[in-house]
């Protein structure tokens, strides 16, 4: 691992960090009623207020797409359409199966499901090109 | 690409790098790319962008052409 990429893991696990503790917090405050009850005008901005830690991994992302080479780049473009392709697959079929009676999921699953496929696409990717 | 204009893309990067005693890293370093990016070029499953190849051209020190093209 070069002093960079150590340095950039590091700066992810402290954005990761700071998201967690935000949502922990928030949680606090609005789950276990920490602090005594609260106004709904009160609550939308606890209860977002994770997102802003959570925001800083955007610039964390372009910066890594801008340290990557061009094939390293289209590698990671095809691993996103690819995520993006299957992931609405799989929205789409679970969808018609929430008709016929399974349970309801969150919405955020099909971003997990979606992350998840594409580091595995990246990853196929590497395995291929090592 | 129409397909009759359609060319398949051969170089000469390993012969040409081994020739100089570097290692696929020791060019990938000169290049600023990963070591699997010079593989993938050198085994022909990368063709380079055109800047790339120009760079790749100078390191070696052979116009791009005599490196990459359809008859090699």
């Amino acid at each position: 691992v070069t002093p960079i990429a150590a340095s950039r893991w590091l700066k992810l696990a402290g954005i990761l960090a700071a998201f967690a503790a935000a949502s922990v917090a928030s949680a606090s405050v609005l789950v276990l009623g920490v602090g005594g009850p609260l106004p709904m005008a009160a609550k939308v901005p606890i209860a977002l207020a994770p997102l802003l830690p959570a925001a800083l991994i955007v610039p964390w992302v372009i910066g890594n797409f801008r340290l990557m080479d061009e094939m390293q780049v289209r590698h990671q473009l095809e691993a996103i359409v690819v995520a993006a392709v299957v992931s609405a697959f799989l929205a789409m079929g679970y969808a018609l199966l929430e008709i016929a009676g399974f349970p309801r999921l969150p919405m955020s699953v099909v971003w997990c499901v979606m992350v998840g496929l594409w580091i595995c696409a990246v990853w196929i990717q590497r395995w291929r090109f090592r | 690409v129409d397909p009759a204009l359609a060319v398949s893309v051969k170089n000469r990067v390993r012969e040409l790098r081994m020739a100089r005693g570097w290692s696929q890293i020791d060019l990938a370093a000169q290049l600023k790319v990963s070591r699997q990016t010079v593989n993938a070029i050198e085994n022909l499953r990368y063709d380079p962008s055109l800047p790339l190849a120009l760079v790749i051209a100078k390191l070696l020190g052979h116009p791009v052409e005599a490196i990459f093209g359809e008859d090699l």
